[in-house]
């Protein structure tokens, strides 16, 4: 089997968008969710899950998104791809804002906008084999209508992100967990993305089979010149991935920096705690821990001020009446934090 | 280095440990066959030191550390082989009732999933004092009073107004916490945790990081801590044992193992994980392959099919484990102190 006699899947939108215009755009983008008291006719309590997201995915890189359980970081990825219907501000893909689109140019979108979810071993249907999983997007798009051209693509994808070609047949629960997760870039791959939006792609994974896996997308990524939003909770493994990576504490992007400014230079007090949190790389290491007070505030309700205030060592008056705004401190390292002003 | 020559002079003295595990099995009758889960594991621990447990999924590091309170599925799962003693007993000889004496109260467990691990029907308080009032005799205000101050004692703040939480009511972190003060309560002096943080965010595995390893400075309390993340092992535990397939691989103080890992696996297992401190964007160095199926294992050495350096004696021969240097054991063929492998390194292609 070999690459040139399968007919790949042509990009919908060809027209490549000049260089300096970002692929994806994310302005201002607010989630909220409206969660019900249970008490008859009071106002329902407002779940602010992302706050005034803005950030820019350029063609061919890797944005990684990082921060704790519960800061939004799924969420963002889940409204970019249209799962979550958002609540204000917008995406822009290509220069056109999706979330104004219907009918057929927002299922062409939706080919360009992929997910790969967490946990391989619920989010692959138990009942539909190997190839069968791989031909569904294939089958809801309507493409490639050809039985004998879809199974052969679906063949060369198989062994495009290292699965076993004798295995189309099996199911779901006959597959390892990176086996599955493999399935799954498969299937997001079935469609010529331009953007995969990876949602902790190998946190449910072994290390050994983590390193596999994230090999894959960085083979990918420079075969196909894919662009990666890259959602985890593992700062190792996001600034292993990651061209830029973006930090978010409870619904904010409190720095954005390109990935090696992470570890060297890290301006956010929360970024600085996170790193000091991180188990040392060796037993010789003895690190300086910082830590922050209390807990993690809940993201319901109204909120004033910098979310990280009520924690935060260097806290001044000014950071519990007003919100920072992201500013640029230099070589592309942006941080919201009323320190660096 | 002199840190650790000065560790070996103190265990060179002849007494008894307070945990000693001798050539562990414990198999699963399962019906396609017997996975043999743990297959012949021996380690020591002594009180106050931190045993950590490492490999991936399915290499046995839980059975083990379950074979050790005998709590395994009954059917099932069987210790078929082996002994176990802790504080001078034979915990395999053991009758159920002695066992539920040592459960809890000289031995404490702390599971990987919080969540789980309290009963949601149950306020935090009323599960607390009921372990409390089960492993000591004293009146419920008493076991009420002691909670409060297990509780104020893993950093709960308000611990009063938190004994009569629902579980569902505490995030991942607090539930850990309530976990560790009930294991607190009961002074144990072995304390078994299971992939304690595994569910945890960063900072707050920090946190109760930190928590466990006041309670040993305290209390001289063994823990044997089972984690597949390196990085908890660099910095709570003395020595280290790396699992793979059921069977001990390498076995070594903790940073003799950082520092001169021999065996092939633990090499894969330390370069597949990404550093921080690393340039980003370059391959990793993988572990081709899955580990075996454990009921086919037992012939060769487990690792043979995946080990880039295997020779013909790898698959014939179960490779022993051996002191390759004191306190350094290692069970390979090509390692075993007459050959010597040499490490490859450089970038993958």
């Amino acid at each position: 089997m070999t690459a040139e006699t399968v007919n790949k899947i042509e990009p919908e939108t060809a027209q490549t968008a000049p260089a300096d215009v970002p692929l994806l755009k994310i302005n201002h983008l607010t989630k909220e969710f409206k969660l019900k008291t249970g008490v008859p006719f009071q106002k329902p309590l407002t779940l602010h899950a992302v706050t005034d997201v803005s950030l820019e995915l350029r063609a061919g890189e890797t944005l990684g998104v990082i921060g704790e359980s519960g800061c939004g970081k799924s969420t963002l990825g889940r409204t970019i791809t249209m799962l979550h219907k958002a609540t204000s501000g917008s995406v822009e893909f290509n220069g056109v804002n999706i979330f104004n689109l219907q009918g057929q140019d927002l299922v062409k979108v939706r080919r360009d906008i992929q997910m790969v979810f967490q946990d391989p071993f619920s989010s692959l249907d138990p009942r539909k084999t190997c190839g069968q999983l791989i031909a569904e997007p294939l089958i809801v798009h309507k493409l490639m209508p050809d039985q004998r051209e879809r199974e052969k693509y679906i063949l060369s994808l198989m062994h495009e992100v290292g699965l076993d070609i004798q295995h189309v047949n099996r199911y779901p629960h006959e597959f390892s967990g990176g086996q599955r997760q493999r399935i799954n870039v498969a299937r997001a791959l079935a469609l010529s993305p331009k953007i995969i939006v990876c949602d902790e792609p190998v946190s449910a994974l072994d290390v050994s089979i983590q390193a596999q896996v994230l090999n894959l997308f960085n083979r990918l990524q420079e075969e196909h010149h894919i662009s990666y939003l890259f959602i985890s909770h593992d700062l190792a493994v996001i600034k292993h991935v990651s061209d830029r990576i973006a930090i978010m504490y409870l619904g904010y992007v409190v720095e954005l920096c390109e990935a090696a400014q992470i570890y060297s230079e890290p301006l956010h007090p929360y970024t600085k705690a996170l790193l000091s949190a991180i188990p040392p790389e060796s037993p010789f290491e003895k690190k300086e821990r910082i830590v922050l007070e209390g807990e993690i505030p809940s993201p319901v309700g109204d909120r004033v001020g910098c979310p990280l205030a009520g924690r935060c060592p260097y806290c001044q008056d000014r950071c519990k009446q007003e919100m920072p705004t992201l500013k640029d401190h230099g070589n592309n390292h942006e941080v919201a934090c009323f320190l660096y002003e | 280095m002199s840190d650790l020559q000065k560790n070996k002079t103190q265990q060179a003295s002849p007494h008894e440990p307070l945990l000693s595990v001798k050539d562990l099995q414990t198999h699963f009758y399962t019906a396609t066959g017997i996975a043999k889960a743990v297959d012949g594991v021996s380690f020591d621990v002594d009180a106050g030191k931190t045993l950590g447990i490492v490999g991936e999924s399915g290499s046995g590091k839980s059975v083990t550390a379950n074979s050790i309170i005998r709590l395994l599925p009954p059917r099932t799962g069987k210790i078929v082989g082996g002994s176990i003693r802790f504080d001078g007993k034979d915990v395999l000889a053991m009758s159920q009732k002695e066992l539920v004496s040592l459960r809890g109260s000289d031995i404490a467990m702390i599971f990987q999933d919080p969540m789980t691990s309290l009963d949601p029907v149950f306020k935090v308080g009323h599960q607390m004092v009921e372990m409390i009032c089960a492993h000591q005799d004293i009146s419920k205000d008493e076991a009420k009073k002691l909670a409060i101050s297990a509780l104020e004692r893993v950093g709960i703040s308000d611990p009063v107004k938190r004994m009569n939480s629902y579980p569902y009511e505490l995030s991942g972190g607090m539930c850990q916490r309530v976990i560790i003060a009930m294991a607190v309560c009961s002074k144990p002096k072995f304390i078994i945790a299971d992939e304690p943080t595994t569910a945890l965010d960063v900072t707050v595995q920090a946190r109760v990081l930190e928590l466990l390893k006041e309670l040993q400075r305290d209390t001289n309390t063994l823990i044997l801590l089972i984690t597949h993340n390196l990085g908890v092992v660099w910095e709570m535990c003395d020595d280290v044992m790396v699992m793979y397939a059921g069977k001990t691989v390498e076995k070594a103080e903790t940073r003799e193992l950082y520092a001169e890992p021999m065996h092939p696996y633990t090499w894969g297992l330390l370069d597949s994980i990404p550093r921080l401190s690393d340039e980003s964007k370059g391959l990793l160095r993988t572990i081709p392959g899955v580990p075996p199926d454990l009921r086919l294992t037992g012939t060769c050495c487990n690792f043979c099919n995946r080990c880039i350096y295997a020779q013909e004696i790898c698959h014939k021969e179960v490779p022993p484990l051996i002191e390759v240097k004191p306190n350094h054991f290692v069970a390979c063929h090509l390692q075993n102190g007459e050959r010597t492998l040499v490490r490859e390194s450089g970038d993958v292609k």
